[in-house]
Formats: C-alpha cells, sequence, structure tokens
C-alpha cells in the first residue's frame, strides 16, 4: 500500500518557464538558415528534374500517447496537423547508387488536440502546440520518390483541462515546454513538368515526439481575481507526458 | 502506400500507453470525515483515502491506499485512526486482481505509515468501534445481500484486536445463535471490569441488538460463547433501540420500542467450569426498571457522590422516572407534556450532572422543561420541573459543549434558533437568513458555526454575549466541521475537492485558505 504526501500550490498562478529559451534559439537559427543562400542543386541521374529550393509541408497527424500519465486523461490519439515551411541548403554528393543527399532547414508549427473521460464523471480536453525548427535530409530513390529524415526541437505550450460531467467545476493548467520530434518518411513527387523545380506530392512520415513533462495543478476555471478572493493553494496532479509516436499524412508543394 | 498507413496505424496503436483500469471505474466519494487536525475522503475508484491535513498554515494532501472497492469507513472514537472497510474483488477481467474483504487500520497522523489489513473475510457493511479505540466489530447492515457473492450469513461478526497484527486468532470471526431475527445494530461498551471475577482484565462487551433480543459479546475473548437474552418471553415484540452504559457497576441499561420498562443488564461473575475454555466467566442479571409507560429516551449521570442515575422519559404517562441504578428505587417526576428528550447540563460525561431539559419534540410544544437533578432522591425536597415558554415549537434541542447553554431549532426550515440558558431559564431567539443545514460548536465551545448551501458565508454567534458576524466565502457551502484543534473546515462539494479552511472564527478571509482539486491529487501519478 502507499502513502505518498501531494505537494500543492500556492498562487502563483500559470507559472512560465524559462525553458522556451533554447528552443527559441533554434527557431531563430532555423530562420536565419532559411533567410541564407540556397545551395544549387547537385548533378545526377536521380536528380534529372530540378529539386525544389522552397518547399511548403502541411499534414494531418495523429500520435499515440506512449506515457500513463497521458493514459490517465485520455485514450485517444492527439490528433492535430501542421505547417511546415523548408529550404535547401546544402546537396552532399554521395558514393554508391543514390549520387546526392539533399540538406535542408525548416521552420514549422504544428498542435493537437484530445478528450477523454475518466471515472465515466470526468471529461478531460489535452491540448498542444508547438514551434519547431530541425533540419531535413532527402534522399531522392528515383526522381519521384524521395526518403526523407527529419529533426527538430522547438518549444510549445500545453494545456490540460478537467471537467465534472454533474456540475459546472472544472480545472485547467498549462505551461511551456520543450520539444523534439524526428520523423522518417516518404515523399511522392511526381516531375509535372521535365526541368521546373515545381513539385506538388503526397508524404507520409512516421515518427516520434518527445516533450518535456507539463506539471499541473488543479487551477479551478470559476475563480474570481486573486484580490477578490481568499488565498488559495492548489493540489498538484503531478506531470503529463505527451511523448509518443505521430504519423504524419500530408501534402506538399516545392517550387 | 495504401496498405502502408493500416499497417503503421495498428502498429502505433499497440505503442499506446495502457490504461490502468481503475480509471474508467463509476467514482464514489465516501466523506468528508473528520478526524483529529484532518478530514478524509475515501475514493472508491482509486481504492484509497485521501487525507486533507490542516495541522499547518498550509494544508497538505496525503493518500493512502487501501484495498479494492471500500464500502465503509469509521474514525476511532479520538479520531486518531480511520478504519476502511474494502470489498475486494474476483479478478473476471484485465487489471482486476483477487481480494478478500479487508478492514484497514489507518494512523492519520502518520500516513506514511502503511495500514495494517486485516482479512475479515466476509463483506461485512458496517462497523462499530469501542471507545479506547482497541476493538472493532465489523456486522452487516439490514440492506441485505448485495450482488456479488452466493450465501451472506447476517448473524455473522468478525471481532478484530486493532492492537496486534493480522494472524490466525485475529480476526475471530463468530455467528450468533439467532431467534430468527437478524441484528439491527452493534454498541459496545467501555471496558468494565467483571466484579468479583478472576480475571480482572477490564473487557469490552459487544450488546448485539435485534427484534426481541439481545445479544452480549465478551469482545475481548470473543471465542467465548455468547449469551442471548429474549425480550419477547412476555409476549410483545420488544426492539431494543439505546443503550447506555454504567462501566463502574459494570451494568447496561437498554431502551426498546415495546417495552414498558428500562431493561437494567447488570454484567455479574459466573466462573466457568474448568474443563470449558470457551466457556463464559460472566452471566447477565437482568431486571426492570419501573419507568412503566415504554421510555422514549434514557440518559445516564453520576451524582457528585458517583452513584449513578438513570432518567427514562415516558411520555405515555407524562413522566421523567428517576432511577438510582445501585438500588434499582426510582422517583416519578409529573411533567406536563409528553417529554420525548433528556439532555443533560453540564453536557461533559466526567462532571456530575445538575440539570436536566426535557423537550417534547413529537409533540412540537413551544416549551420545555428543566428538571433540577440535584437531591432528586431525597424526600425533602419538592421534585418538580420548571416549565420555559420558548415562543416556537421546538423541533430540536442541541448542548452547547462546556456551557449551560441549549440550541433549540424552531422549525422544520430551520431558519429560526433560540439559544436557551439553562441557568438562567432564558432563551434569546435567533433569526437565520437561511436553512440551517449544517453547525458546529468550536472546540473551545465559545463559538456556534453555522452554514446553508444557499449562501456564500458562514455565520458566527459568540456565545459569551450572543453577537452575531460572519464570513463570506468564495463558494457555498456543503459541509462544515470544527476540528478539535479550532480550525473550521468547509468543504464546498465539489466532485473535484474544493475546502476552505480557517483558522479560527476570529480570523479574516486573508487568513484563510482555499484549497483545490485535493480529490485529484496524485492523479497523473497513479
Amino acid at each position: 500500500m502507499r502513502a505518498h504526501p501531494v505537494p500543492v500550490r500556492r498562487p502563483d498562478r500559470h507559472p512560465r518557464h524559462r525553458v522556451a529559451v533554447a528552443a527559441a534559439a533554434a527557431v531563430v537559427a532555423a530562420a536565419a538558415l532559411l533567410a541564407g543562400p540556397v545551395a544549387p542543386a547537385a548533378a545526377g541521374p536521380a536528380t534529372a528534374a530540378a529539386v525544389p529550393a522552397w518547399s511548403l509541408h502541411g499534414w494531418s497527424a495523429q500520435r499515440w500517447l506512449a506515457d500513463p500519465s497521458a493514459a490517465t486523461l485520455t485514450t485517444s490519439t492527439l490528433d492535430g496537423g501542421g505547417l511546415t515551411v523548408e529550404r535547401r541548403i546544402l546537396g552532399l554528393p554521395l558514393p554508391g547508387p543514390f549520387p546526392v543527399l539533399h540538406v535542408s532547414a525548416e521552420l514549422g508549427f504544428d498542435g493537437g488536440s484530445a478528450d477523454g473521460t475518466t471515472f465515466q464523471q470526468l471529461d478531460n480536453h489535452v491540448a498542444t502546440w508547438s514551434l519547431l525548427a530541425g533540419a531535413r535530409a532527402r534522399l531522392p530513390v528515383v526522381s519521384w520518390l524521395h526518403v526523407t529524415a527529419r529533426a527538430s526541437v522547438g518549444g510549445g505550450r500545453t494545456s490540460v483541462r478537467i471537467a465534472d460531467q454533474g456540475m459546472t467545476t472544472a480545472i485547467s493548467d498549462r505551461a511551456v515546454t520543450q520539444v523534439a520530434s524526428t520523423g522518417l518518411g516518404l515523399s511522392l513527387l511526381p516531375v509535372l513538368k521535365r526541368g521546373s523545380r515545381f513539385r506538388v506530392g503526397f508524404e507520409v512520415e512516421l515518427g516520434y515526439q518527445v516533450t518535456t513533462a507539463t506539471s499541473v495543478h488543479a487551477y479551478p476555471e470559476d475563480r474570481g481575481p486573486a484580490e477578490l478572493t481568499i488565498p488559495a493553494s492548489y493540489a498538484s496532479l503531478g506531470d503529463v507526458d505527451l511523448d509518443g509516436w505521430n504519423l504524419r499524412i500530408g501534402g506538399t508543394v516545392g517550387f | 502506400m495504401r496498405t502502408l498507413v493500416p499497417i503503421l496505424t495498428i502498429a502505433l496503436a499497440a505503442c499506446a500507453a495502457e490504461r490502468d483500469p481503475a480509471l474508467d471505474r463509476p467514482r464514489l466519494i465516501t466523506g468528508p470525515i473528520p478526524l483529529q487536525a484532518q478530514v478524509a475522503y475515501v475514493d472508491g475508484a482509486l481504492d484509497r483515502v485521501v487525507l486533507v491535513d490542516v495541522a499547518e498554515a498550509t494544508p497538505a494532501v496525503h493518500t493512502v491506499g487501501v484495498g479494492r472497492d471500500p464500502i465503509w469507513a469509521s474514525p476511532t472514537f479520538k479520531r486518531d485512526r480511520l478504519l476502511v472497510i474494502t470489498r475486494g474483488e474476483e479478478a473476471l477481467a484485465r487489471g482486476q486482481v483477487d481480494e478478500d474483504p479487508m478492514l484497514w487500520n489507518i494512523d492519520v497522523a502518520n500516513p506514511d505509515t502503511p495500514p495494517v489489513g486485516y482479512d475479515i473475510g466476509s463483506p461485512f457493511d458496517r462497523l462499530a468501534v469501542s471507545t479506547d479505540g482497541k476493538l472493532a466489530v465489523a456486522h452487516f447492515s439490514e440492506a441485505g445481500p448485495d450482488a456479488q457473492g452466493f450465501f451472506r450469513n447476517p448473524n455473522e461478526l468478525a471481532f478484530v484486536d486493532l492492537t496486534r497484527p493480522p494472524g490466525p486468532d485475529n480476526p475471530v470471526l463468530k455467528t450468533l445463535r439467532s431467534f430468527s431475527s437478524t441484528p439491527t445494530a452493534i454498541v459496545l461498551s467501555p471496558p468494565m471490569t467483571i466484579p468479583g471475577a478472576a480475571d480482572a482484565t477490564p473487557r469490552v462487551f459487544a450488546f448485539v441488538l435485534a427484534q426481541n433480543r439481545i445479544s452480549v459479546v465478551d469482545a475481548t475473548y470473543p471465542t467465548h460463547d455468547e449469551v442471548t437474552i429474549r425480550l419477547d418471553q412476555a409476549g410483545a415484540s420488544v426492539l431494543p433501540r439505546e443503550v447506555v452504559f454504567a462501566p463502574n457497576t459494570a451494568t447496561a441499561y437498554v431502551r426498546s420500542d415495546g417495552a414498558r420498562d428500562v431493561l437494567e443488564v447488570l454484567i455479574g461473575n459466573d466462573p466457568p467450569p474448568a474443563d470449558q475454555a470457551d466457556a463464559n466467566d460472566f452471566r447477565p442479571v437482568l431486571a426492570e426498571l419501573g419507568a412503566g409507560g415504554g421510555p422514549a429516551d434514557v440518559a445516564v449521570y453520576d451524582d457528585v457522590d458517583g452513584r449513578r442515575f438513570i432518567l427514562a422519559a415516558t411520555p405515555g404517562t407524562r413522566e421523567v422516572v428517576v432511577i438510582d441504578a445501585d438500588t434499582a428505587e426510582f422517583v416519578r417526576v409529573a411533567t406536563p407534556d409528553p417529554v420525548d428528550r433528556i439532555v443533560l447540563f453540564p453536557a461533559d460525561p466526567d462532571v456530575p450532572a445538575r440539570k436536566a431539559v426535557l423537550a417534547s419534540i413529537g409533540a412540537r410544544l413551544s416549551r420545555v422543561q428543566v428538571l433540577d437533578l440535584e437531591g432528586i432522591d431525597e424526600d425533602l425536597i419538592p421534585r418538580s420541573v420548571t416549565t420555559i415558554e420558548v415562543g416556537e415549537p421546538v423541533m430540536a434541542i442541541e448542548p452547547v459543549p462546556g456551557r449551560e447553554l441549549a440550541m433549540l431549532v424552531h422549525d422544520d426550515q430551520r431558519t429560526v434558533l433560540g439559544l436557551l440558558d439553562v441557568a438562567y431559564g432564558s432563551v434569546s431567539p435567533l433569526q437565520g437568513v437561511g436553512r440551517l443545514d449544517d453547525y458546529a460548536f468550536t472546540s473551545s465551545g465559545k463559538y456556534l458555526v453555522a452554514a446553508t448551501p444557499s449562501l456564500a458565508r458562514l455565520g458566527y454567534l459568540d456565545l459569551d454575549n450572543l453577537h452575531p458576524t460572519d464570513l463570506r466565502l468564495d463558494d457555498v457551502p456543503a459541509r462544515l466541521f470544527a476540528l478539535p484543534d479550532g480550525k473550521l473546515f468547509v468543504d464546498h462539494g465539489d466532485p473535484l475537492g474544493r475546502a476552505t479552511i480557517i483558522p479560527s472564527p476570529e480570523a479574516s478571509r486573508d487568513d484563510s485558505v482555499v484549497l483545490s482539486g485535493f480529490l485529484l491529487a496524485g492523479l497523473l501519478e497513479e
């Protein structure tokens, strides 16, 4: 049998973390790379068609939450989507059958949410968004099929809301998080016009996203301003961790 | 690509975290249960006790795990321990484990100490605890069998020695001999020494009340045979309702519906045969004390000489009977009203009572009587009651701890109160703005604190001068407790957990603290 004290927090409502500084630095670095000169496309049979210098990606995503703390709130996947802008910055010649590896910098935004029920009584809502900067490697297997690998870091925010079905009471909390995301995907990029950079394609990516755990305290939603209410302490529910496997399906436009 | 996505989806779903089945159970919260410096809530889904500890300025929350499916919780008399009965379960689905019904003994002042679990064998749903906190008797209520199991024996009891660890002889399961009736209640005596017995150990006796019978079990030696007292020998059906004790003389007094008199049960010495290990060393000696009219309420007090008296109100004959417990001599005092409620003053059981306030709750009369108990057994002192007009029908009467004051509730809506000064015979009317659903007297006896669920406010009444004040709350109250350390605990009935802790009635809003979400404390770490 367990017995443990549960910390309570005094009124420092919605504290801000400073962990986003590193993520912001990464975003700034990626933005600088995006603004820099475009690398020339390396020549080779697989790149007979020109490789786009800029690409826009849009996708819908599902995340299968891997931590029991998330399963406490929801059994659903975290559903959402996002947008990324990518700029090719480097072409590396390779030995062997695949002559070139394209390296890009990218900057993106994604978000998602999930609903769940606990004790057949509590309605839970988990939402998160993040701003990510990173690098993507693109290996053209053939001119219309690319294998991609992606890694990005950033910062974001996670919010949790728990409401009782029978009453109007609800608690919510939110916190800044650090995010790291990886993915391995396939891009179908049919060549629309020989020699043109313009591409429209379809992408599938499987990845894993790691976020710092969010500490959740029971801040009532209906609580009035601090100066008009009795000083309060808020029980800690623990940390919710939204790590999990990501499946992204979407489209891309390159030019 | 068309087949790749479904395959990936299935594979990823297998990677998702597994959810604890406890999170999908319906959740029943038992409580709040006030303790010493804690207030307890029993969570029926997570199988845990949530303790809100208000000893410090900032409240602390502790959770203590117990067995599966808590069905009953009782504090000990001193409120320093919480006893929880868990139903257990059969492992029929994922996440379930086979577990027998258990009784958990939780040290609430030291929640880090693991609770002691006793295997009580049957899913009892009621608990009687001795006043010294050393013995507990688990028994069944009259609710009948639940949906689980096959047979249920309503005359089965589990005697638990809370001072010893669980073992083959602790608890002791015992089935009482029955005469077609089942227990309606169990009352445990304070520790009593049997006069003249070779074994001078103070014993706790369990009085098991049932239709037409009382069974007396030596709970200190539960393997010994019980003694059953038939109450229907005269032909009338009798239901014992109330038992009061005189521990110094090892005597119990029983008031019953359908009985004309108070039954005295004297626990006398009766040495057992040497060859019968389970035989009793006591024998109840019965006497009918002459109330004579079907007592509706009884009270017991000791006078300044230590003599024990029993007061029995018999509304049918409009009398109060004062019985000398040692001699069974009695004095009848006529009352103008059909008295059915007796309140002794001072209310402290350790102080000899000097007056009794007599009320006629059933008749809803707007007067009470005061009976002076000093010299009640002396022939030279006139025995009469003093009638006090209180202006409104009396619906309830409650003694104020430590004072010779009684609170009178006057109407069904509980909005009109009166404060009766027993010493002077005066009544001070009080008017409330809402229904007085919950009230408490502070441990010092200085304040009456009241709450009503329609108003986010606590009302205080200074009992020194009857000056009313109030404190605005942030939320409407649902329950109110005055804890022994002087703090006030207001539960707001929030299923997520919300309470206001007020250090004292003199404290301001800024001195108070609201604790939010404690019923979800640690939820994400379960």
